[in-house]
């Protein structure tokens, strides 16, 4: 039976890089990257951050104060359509597994300073957050019936999302889901970054010898995944498949990954093992490239000793800066993408091969020519995941 | 600042103490010589190292920037206060 | 009686489990409490001692953790404790986690908002910081108990829980775990409780909800395991012995025929025990094992609820068999948690 196979039918995304996967991509062909030096709210912070546009394009019915839930909107109203989607059918069952970091916290600024200052500040900021639950929301904006989930794994929830809605379909809890990632710019998390001593001022430089850091940014990225037998049945022929998908855990510590990447090595190896093919049939690697001296370090020498030293791989940070909880959707869609369109861009803001990272990733656009390629996420917390898409014709 | 160093000592050691959780520590088990970091010593790791450097900017108006530059500033006791003590703000 | 093969996914063993509520950390003597009338009616919050939140084995490992994350490994780990040499017998990255939580470290993360107001966000607190994400938990877990299979923290208002177990068996189902640690976790907190009542009424005159707090574990692992019971989110019923659900429920309305609980032969809630949440179900389910475990009928009987429908005859302690825990979430939305006694 068919059941075991999970297609890709649809792909949206919003970013700093554009407001969709077309724009994103004429971006990428240039090498563009739009940073921006000022933020949408006082600080006193002095750092780049990548910024979707400040008036979202937004339907009334996705209308909401949360910012994460209109990036969502966003990306999820664009996947349906690439998927040639206008609704489904009565009895149909369609999950919804999202990862979000900023729109499952409670943590208005504005709430809390009154709280502290009156005791009864305005409930509005918590009827917003009880409303902005990321797969709820939209399940109910769609009507949809089936499993749904939010996860919140730090920076690898949208590919963590991936694989728990692959998990569905291949169990036949549902037909088709709708999944990924998203996050918004938000104070909180960037004073969080900014205190970790992570988070660099300049425009980041993943992979680089002179990499300080990382910059935050905000986008969603949406696929749509299908069932063979829904897809069949309305007549699409998928050709991107979610082919193979692996998590691990470093076991190690809160906010630093395990120095060998033990947990990363192992979701890789999961993902190729489930896809049934071996390193070398990869043809590129998004790889999770934040800046960190850590993560690039770490990752590097884990691609490193499983790909080899001559594979292209790359980081779409410089594009799109570190959007959290999107980042594994955002990702997950830049590697179908590359499949589809047959390149991947310069991993821009690298320059410098760096002393400590025995690989370099592809300084300019590069033609991609196999069948196999796979994106890879890094979480603090310790969490690593591995998503596998593979190209059929 | 109006501190000599053997009181920016104990301060620092009271600082780390009671900001970092080490609930089973005596600032006065902290030697001036021990290592911060690492297993052989205070056992501290980089999220404590982290939060150390906050706690300097907020406690001592030590510039956040300048204190990543250093890391032998943090090796110990001894490293650290004449430090603070040379570049805290007034 | 609908049959067993008609359920989407084949159920799980539960082959231990442990928790930390306002009743302790002893799942031993829990049962003996919650045989026990309920608590007094006035009191607004059902916290947890800091006496059940201290643990020789983990002090060191856990001086910065707050509650939320403190509560989460020790209730983890007692679930795994539970579950005895044969239970714990696989690799470590055979080990899954999954966390379920509706609102998150909360209170930590207000702690980390007063270092943004007083110092600046150019001068907040890192550690404050990275123990405010809903991840915090699972961490904890997986580097305390040394587990480095799958983790997926996961939140929702209502359903979290169900949701979590739901990804529990699809794990075990697929053989990407040999066994999977799942549970919820709440924590208490200054701000949610002085905004708790405003919040309440303005839903519905309701002023007689007790917030609770605490952590609920389950060691899960294939069904040809023994253990406590068997565990099923898609199993599909006519009628159970025993229905456990949240009291008060959501304010009366009309409910959907499907989002009935279904009609059982008694009807329990342990929410004057351990609290209102948003994954209350998880400590429904902990009161519901523990009815399975023990063969009596623990927790307050709730017959008058408006939806319960009781059906005879009543059941007799030696034959116990089958507990529906049941969530709803709102007029068209319900979720069920099945449990029924091995070889029953």
């Amino acid at each position: 039976m068919n059941r075991s196979r999970v297609w890709v039918t649809g792909v949206g995304a919003v970013s700093a890089a554009g407001l969709d996967a077309a724009t994103t991509l004429k971006g990428f062909a240039q090498g563009l990257r739009q940073p921006s030096t000022s933020l949408p709210f006082a600080s006193d912070l002095h750092c780049t951050t990548f910024q979707a546009p400040a008036n979202l394009p937004c339907p009334a019915s996705w209308a909401h104060p949360s910012r994460t839930l209109q990036l969502a909107g966003l990306a999820v109203r664009e996947a349906l359509a690439d998927a040639g989607l206008t609704g489904f059918a009565p009895g149909i069952r369609v999950g919804v597994c999202m990862g979000t970091t900023v729109a499952s916290q409670l943590n208005s600024l504005p709430f809390y300073d009154s709280y502290r200052r009156t005791g009864k500040p305005s409930l509005q900021p918590v009827y917003d957050f009880l409303g902005a639950n990321l797969s709820r929301a939209i399940a109910e904006r769609l009507d949809l019936q089936g499993p749904r989930m939010t996860v919140v794994n730090a920076c690898s929830s949208g590919t963590d999302a991936l694989g728990v809605a692959a998990s569905w379909l291949r169990a036949g809890l549902c037909d088709a889901a709708i999944v990924g990632g998203a996050d918004e710019l938000n104070q909180v998390p960037l004073a969080g970054f900014w205190s970790l001593g992570v988070m660099s001022s300049e425009p980041c430089t993943p992979f680089d010898d002179n990499r300080c850091g990382l910059n935050l940014g905000e986008g969603a990225g949406v696929i749509v995944l299908e069932s063979y037998d829904h897809a069949n049945a309305r007549g699409v022929k998928p050709t991107i498949e979610l082919a193979g998908f692996g998590a691990g855990c470093d076991a190690h510590h809160l906010t630093a990954p395990h120095p060998q990447g033990r947990g990363l090595r192992s979701a890789i190896q999961a993902a190729l093992a489930q896809a049934d093919i071996t390193a070398e049939q990869v043809a590129f690697v998004n790889a999770h490239g934040t800046a960190t001296l850590d993560n690039d370090r770490v990752e590097g020498a884990v691609l490193e000793s499983i790909f080899g030293n001559c594979f292209p791989f790359l980081s779409t940070k410089g594009y799109t800066g570190h959007t959290l909880g999107a980042a594994g959707g955002l990702e997950a869609v830049f590697t179908v993408l590359g499949l589809r369109e047959r390149w991947i861009p310069a991993s821009t803001g690298f320059s410098t091969q760096a002393h400590d990272i025995p690989i370099a990733p592809v300084r300019e656009t590069t033609p991609v020519d196999g069948n196999y390629a796979m994106s890879t996420s890094l979480a603090f917390g310790g969490n690593n995941a591995a998503a596998l898409f593979r190209r059929c014709a | 600042m109006n501190r000599t160093l053997d009181e920016v000592k104990s301060d620092l050691k009271r600082l780390l103490v009671e900001n970092l959780c080490l609930e089973d520590v005596n600032p006065q088990d902290i030697t001036d010589d021990m290592n911060l970091f690492g297993e052989e010593g205070l056992g501290l790791d980089s999220l404590d190292g982290v939060e150390i450097v906050v706690l300097l900017q907020r406690q001592y108006g030590l510039d956040v920037k300048e204190m990543q530059t250093g890391k032998d500033v943090f090796r110990c006791i001894n490293t650290l206060a004449p430090y603070v003590l040379a570049n805290a703000a007034e | 009686m609908t049959s067993a093969s008609e359920d989407m996914l084949p159920p799980v063993s539960v082959l231990g489990f442990g928790a930390v509520t306002a009743l302790g950390r002893d799942v031993q003597s829990l049962a003996t409490l919650l045989g026990r009338p309920r608590a007094s009616p006035s009191d607004s919050s059902r916290r947890v001692s800091d006496e059940w939140l201290a643990d020789a084995r983990v002090g060191r490992a856990l001086r910065r953790a707050g509650r939320f994350p403190r509560m989460a490994v020790l209730a983890a780990m007692d679930a795994w404790d539970a579950a005895g040499a044969a239970g714990q017998d696989v690799a470590t990255d055979r080990v899954g986690v999954v966390v379920a939580t509706g609102l998150g470290p909360h209170d930590r993360t207000f702690k980390f908002l007063d270092g943004i107001l007083d110092c600046g966000d150019n001068s907040a607190s890192p550690t404050d910081f990275s123990h405010s994400v809903h991840n915090a938990a699972a961490a904890y877990i997986t580097e305390i108990l040394g587990w480095r299979g799958r983790s997926c923290t996961v939140t929702d208002f209502t359903a979290a829980f169900e949701q979590a177990v739901l990804l529990a068996q699809v794990w075990l189902a697929e053989g990407a775990c040999d066994r999977v640690v799942v549970g919820a976790v709440e924590e208490l907190g200054e701000v949610l409780l002085g905004v708790l009542p405003r919040l309440l009424g303005d839903a519905s005159n309701r002023t007689d909800v007790a917030a609770g707090e605490g952590a609920c574990f389950l060691t899960l692992g294939p069904a040809t395991l023994a253990g406590f019971a068997h565990l099923n989110a898609t199993a599909q019923r006519d009628q159970v012995d025993v229905l456990v659900m949240d009291e008060p429920a959501l304010p009366s309305f009309e409910v959907q025929a499907a989002s009935l609980p279904l009609p059982a032969r008694q009807a329990v809630t342990f929410s004057p025990h351990f609290g209102h949440m948003a994954t209350s179900s998880a400590f429904q389910t902990l009161g519901g094992l523990l009815c399975l475990h023990t063969g009596h009928i623990l927790g307050q009987r709730i017959s008058h609820m408006h939806d319960v429908r009781l059906i005879e005859p009543a059941v007799a302690p030696a034959s116990l068999d089958s507990v529906q825990v049941y969530k709803r979430s709102s007029m068209s939305e319900s979720h069920s948690l099945f449990l029924t006694r091995p070889g029953s």
